[in-house]
């Protein structure tokens, strides 16, 4: 016991010696191990939010085209679909015997940079995300005037609505758009909670409202002198030619597959339908080489910062040839100054493994401010997972194999005037 | 079990040793013997192989042929271990200068060598204040760093701890050659002093005889040491030729 705790002292007050250049590895093992931990983090965050975005919809179909676009522009409102479905093929849609419930969505138009959806009462009852997390209102309630708009959480903070407030939407997704549908103001009737993802980004209204905005316009040019009056819009007279995309509930998930392929074999349009948890991970399979290029960056700096260590360690053991010339005297065994040097390296990396983690903590407390702003996103706190404390514990094993070199030169020195 | 008081301090039969095998011995001493409690000047000219012996003496090296025993115990038949183990239990070193881990306090330095010999037993830190008391080491020295210290106290604490484990061989090479005049002497009275009041044996190396008067017995090496070694002296007198 006393032994032991002579041996640690030993060790840390080596250490302490010679704090400089150990303060310079420490630190320099610390950043590397933030740098692992941080990309690991990052992408066990973006995946994990990543496969929350949709949930407890079974499929999304619609006009022919890849499925990754698909789902792209249906569910995170990235890019644009290249054709419409049909407003007939929707009621087939809807009208399948298998099918739920559907959720049409409109999309083209936009507000700020927001994009703006056009939607049913059913977005709100069927969509979910997370673990089966319905939406729900913050403030107010669903659309049900033709000019009703929903603000999704985030672009109620950022662009500072209240519920009444008047929306002018933009034709077009810029956010520099020219066309304003400003003879038609939408009026906030509900903003919904926050969600963490691209739900909090967008606009809902009506299908109905998208018609209504787009009465005397063509090819995305509004004709002079066509306009309806807001206050004789009928909703019943507002049925869209074409919606962009339709997200589905079965009634039996056991059909999913049947389904899909009808829909996929659909005769008088042709269609694309999704399992949206299969194209999603198709998605992330396609950021696998980013993925692996950030890891494989950060292995390199971590193992660059080890070798550091051992040339630190390695470099030190001429200046202290008394030390272990010494410590043999007094009866010291090699081994002892084999696990001296290998004490040193471990106390070097347990510090800036702490250093590490209290710092990916603050850096993520810090960042956190910028990524919620810019993405509308944060980072969880919960880095220590066991894979990463997996990892740590393989830095640790990483640490131990460099300092051999060392400990063996200790261990050789120690030995002493030895023999040729 | 030996008795170990009953046997000489040092015993060397027909001892040879050298760094590279085949070469001439470095060292080549047909009987030297120290009884226990002996003290010995022994004067060696540098080069003539004194730390050599001492090496030897103290087990971190090992003799090529013949018989070396420390208080009755043959080195050569001791696994590392063991030998690592017995010199922190029976002998003691004090070198030259670098005696102390310069970063440990004084008290961890000698608490150290009392690990290794496996004796921290609860009053080690006792004995140890009444050495230092007896070194004129204070107590507020004792959790300074061995480098805060003025040679002179280093020195004295080195004797401390050599002395801790109570060994039978006391080794001490050159430890006044970093001293000034004062200093040695006082050193030197204390070191005598101490040592027969713990009754080891004492093998006291240097090249300077003025130091000689403070020992009963006074040695050459090369009286004992049959090598012909090109020594200093040799070579000198080559060079002038």
């Amino acid at each position: 016991m006393i032994r032991s705790s002579m041996f640690g002292r030993v060790a840390l007050q080596s250490l302490l010696h010679r704090r400089v250049s150990v303060l310079l590895t420490v630190l320099s093992i610390a950043v590397s191990i933030m740098v692992l931990l941080g990309v690991e983090h990052i992408r066990q965050e973006a995946k994990s939010s990543f496969s929350k975005t949709v949930s407890g919809v079974d499929l999304i179909v619609g006009a022919r085209g890849g499925d990754i676009n698909l789902l792209l522009y249906s569910v995170f409102r990235i890019g644009n679909a290249t054709n419409n479905m049909s407003w007939a093929s929707y009621q087939a849609v809807k009208n399948h015997k298998n099918v739920a419930w559907t959720i049409p969505l409109s999309l083209g138009d936009s507000h700020q940079g927001y994009r703006v959806v056009g939607t049913s009462q059913a977005y709100f009852d069927h969509f979910q995300y997370g673990q089966s997390q319905a939406l729900s209102f913050k403030q107010g309630k669903p659309f049900e005037e033709v000019l009703d708009v929903v603000l999704g959480s985030e672009v109620a903070a950022q662009l500072g609505y209240q519920l009444g407030d008047p929306v002018v939407l933009a034709h077009g997704i810029s956010k520099k758009s020219f066309s304003l549908h400003d003879d038609m103001p939408f009026r906030v009737t509900g903003i919904l909670a926050k969600t963490g993802t691209p739900v909090d980004q967008a606009l809902y209204v009506s299908l109905a409202g998208i018609e209504a905005i787009h009465i005397g316009w063509q090819s995305g040019v509004r004709l002079p002198g066509k306009q309806a009056d807001p206050r004789e819009l009928d909703p019943d007279k507002l049925v869209p030619k074409s919606i962009t995309a339709v997200m589905l509930g079965l009634s039996s998930k056991m059909a999913t597959f049947q389904v899909q392929r009808s829909f996929n074999q659909f005769k008088p349009e042709p269609l694309t339908a999704i399992l949206p948890g299969v194209a999603l991970s198709q998605l992330w399979q396609t950021m696998a080489i980013l993925e692996n290029t950030l890891r494989l960056v950060s292995l390199m700096v971590l193992i660059a910062s080890l070798l550091g260590l051992s040339a630190m360690l390695l470099a030190s053991m001429r200046e202290r040839e008394h030390e272990l010339r010494i410590l043999r005297t007094i009866g010291a065994k090699p081994l002892f100054l084999f696990g001296l040097i290998q004490m040193e390296a471990l106390l070097i990396t347990l510090t800036a493994m702490v250093l590490a983690v209290f710092g990916l903590l603050g850096l993520i407390t810090w960042g956190n401010a910028w990524l919620a702003e810019a993405f509308g996103m944060m980072l969880g706190y919960h880095f220590l997972t066991m894979e990463n404390c997996t990892l740590l514990g393989l830095v640790l094993l990483g640490a131990m194999l460099v300092s051999f070199l060392p400990g063996l030169s200790a261990y050789k020195a120690s030995l002493g005037v030895r023999k040729s | 079990m030996t008795n170990i008081s009953d046997q000489p301090a040092v015993l060397l039969r027909d001892v040879t040793f050298n760094y590279t095998s085949g070469s001439e011995a470095l060292i080549n001493i047909p009987f030297w013997q120290l009884d226990q409690g002996e003290r010995v000047f022994l004067r060696g000219s540098s080069g003539s192989g004194k730390s050599t012996l001492l090496n030897l003496l103290s087990g971190m090296l090992v003799v090529d042929e013949g018989q070396l025993e420390v208080a009755g115990t043959a080195l050569k038949k001791l696994k590392a271990r063991q030998r690592d183990r017995f010199r922190a239990r029976h002998i003691g070193v004090v070198f030259q200068q670098f005696n102390l881990i310069p970063y440990l306090s004084v008290m961890d330095n000698v608490l150290l060598a009392a690990s290794f010999a496996g004796g921290l037993s609860g009053n080690i830190k006792d004995k140890a204040k009444a050495l230092f008391e007896q070194v004129n080491i204070p107590v507020s020295l004792f959790q300074q760093k061995a480098m805060s210290l003025s040679i002179g106290q280093q020195q004295r604490v080195a004797i401390v701890r050599a002395l801790l484990n109570s060994p039978e061989l006391l080794l001490v090479d050159e430890p006044t050659s970093a001293l000034d005049a004062d200093n040695r002497d006082a050193f030197m009275d204390l070191l005598l002093k101490i040592v027969s009041e713990q009754g080891a044996s004492l093998v006291f190396v240097s090249h300077d005889l003025s130091l000689a008067t403070y020992f009963e017995k006074t040695l050459e090496l090369d009286q004992i040491n049959r090598t012909h070694h090109p020594s200093s002296a040799a070579l000198v007198r080559e060079d002038v030729r």
